[in-house]
């Protein structure tokens, strides 16, 4: 387990083709969460639904 | 390098579906009322905001009510099924005939406030046509339409419709005049104007309106903000849209069955006068006090009708043409037994009949005249509301008008 992680750490942080797919990941990953949490977390909505009362 | 291309490429991956999406996929608004529908009859706070009324026409026909706008004012005021079910939040709402309407309108309602209405809708109203309903007592002498355009103005109404494109800066400048000689304040009218963003702050703005939730949907959403209908009434309320109304196959009405119906529905709800008055009315003394009153404003000095009002419905009818929408125009009536007693005689009333349809005539703008029904004694419960038969008959008008003769679309 550890050599795996030792194995993508040392691709991630190379210059080649395969450690710019993992940035790629990586970036995507990050920017999705980022959006997620912006969009569709429903973060600072109000916690009653404003039409329960019809 | 190449994490430079990796990084560039997957925010191209997350941002463009979404800048490409953004405008099509649902708002906080839309998922609001997607998840109850509801609204018969959008009260003040609603029928005043196009985004609500935009977001509530989407996703009520995403769920199969197929509704189109009719436009109008206090005769949509919802009446209890077992009052006037062909009232047409009852009847196209408890009836499946493939499509139902959006009740749009308010009291204080008049023609300036339709004519913003469609130039702010217009890209987003089924079918491009709609049903407007016009009031004769909108023009009385007695009536105030510069103090009802300011009780019933929407200032994001008029944004939008000053952005419309199709609408002439000539039909603009006019509306314009029209607001200020009504009252509204010139910093009101013509500050959007001014108002000229560059391409950064253009920028800034849009991604500030891209991530802002801060706009709280819960006042346009909620009845309790509602000044124009008092919301303790439970018939001010909001109505639910009653749960499967698009079930099984669409039919086409029975309208002898309908009109049979209501003739026997009107009588038994007006058993207590002949002149066709709903019993809780006449029987608290509403009509008591209404007789007692009219002479006090139900009269005229010079001229029966005001000028600005029939202005007002030209330029509602300048918008429709220039934006495309094509409306049918109704002609509400007044109830004969009760006003031919005051100074607005038959041939008075006769006087307002003749000019909009002239008015319609001229402009080829399709009309439906109800002056022949004044002394159908349920063709209206009250003074100037449609009642019993008199829904059946405008319920076909506006079944015809927007599915055709047979039913067919």
């Amino acid at each position: 387990m550890r050599k795996l992680a030792d194995k993508i750490a040392e691709i991630f942080f190379s210059d080649t083709w395969a450690g710019a797919l993992l940035w790629f990941v990586a970036a995507a990953a990050l920017l999705a969460l980022l959006v997620w949490f912006l969009v569709y977390s429903g973060f600072g909505e109000p916690a009653a639904p404003v039409y329960e009362n019809f | 390098m190449k994490r430079l291309i990796a990084v560039v490429l997957a925010i191209a991956l997350i941002c463009v579906p979404i800048a490409m999406g953004a405008p099509a996929s649902s708002s906080a608004l839309e998922k609001k009322i997607a998840d109850a529908p509801y609204q018969i009859w959008p009260a003040k706070a609603r029928s005043n905001s196009p985004d609500y009324v935009r977001a509530a026409i989407k996703q009520r026909n995403a769920q199969g009510d197929n509704c189109k706008v009719v436009l109008g004012t206090s005769e949509f005021r919802w009446v209890y099924p077992d009052t006037v079910s062909s009232h047409p939040a009852n009847f196209f709402g408890n009836n499946n005939y493939g499509m139902d309407t959006f009740l749009l309108g308010q009291p204080y309602c008049q023609d300036l406030w339709h004519a913003i209405e469609v130039g702010a809708l217009s890209e987003d109203i089924p079918d491009d046509k709609v049903v407007f309903f016009c009031g004769i007592t909108w023009f009385m002498d007695y009536q105030n339409p510069a103090k009802c355009f300011r009780l019933s103005f929407s200032p994001e109404a008029y944004a939008d419709l000053m952005a419309n494109p199709k609408v002439t800066d000539e039909t603009k400048a006019k509306i314009q005049e029209k607001m200020i000689a009504y009252g509204v304040e010139e910093a009101e009218v013509y500050g959007g104007e001014a108002k000229s963003e560059n391409l950064v702050e253009r920028i800034n703005s849009g991604i500030q309106e891209f991530f802002d939730d801060s706009k709280n949907w819960d006042a346009v959403l909620s009845d309790e903000e509602d000044d124009w209908n008092a919301p303790e009434r439970e018939l001010n309320r909001s109505r639910p849209v009653p749960e499967g109304r698009t079930a099984g196959q669409a039919q086409a009405p029975d309208w002898d069955a309908w009109l049979a119906q209501e003739k026997a529905e009107g009588a038994d709800q007006t058993s207590s006068n002949e002149m066709g008055i709903y019993n809780s009315w006449y029987e608290n003394g509403g009509y008591d006090s209404w007789r007692d009153g009219w002479d006090e404003w139900l009269t005229f000095t010079d001229e029966p009708y005001q000028e600005t009002e029939f202005e007002d419905f030209e330029l509602f009818l300048d918008v429709c043409e220039e934006t495309g929408i094509e409306p049918l125009v109704v002609l509400m009536p007044l109830k004969g037994a009760m006003i031919d007693q005051t100074d607005y005689t038959p041939e008075v009333r006769a006087l307002w009949y003749d000019r909009m349809k002239a008015i319609c005539e001229k402009r080829g703008v399709a009309y439906v005249d109800y002056s022949p029904y004044e002394y159908d004694p349920y063709f209206l419960y009250d003074m100037a509301h449609f009642g019993w038969t008199g829904w059946v008959q405008v319920n076909r008008d506006i079944y015809e008008f927007f599915m055709g003769k047979e039913g067919q679309k």
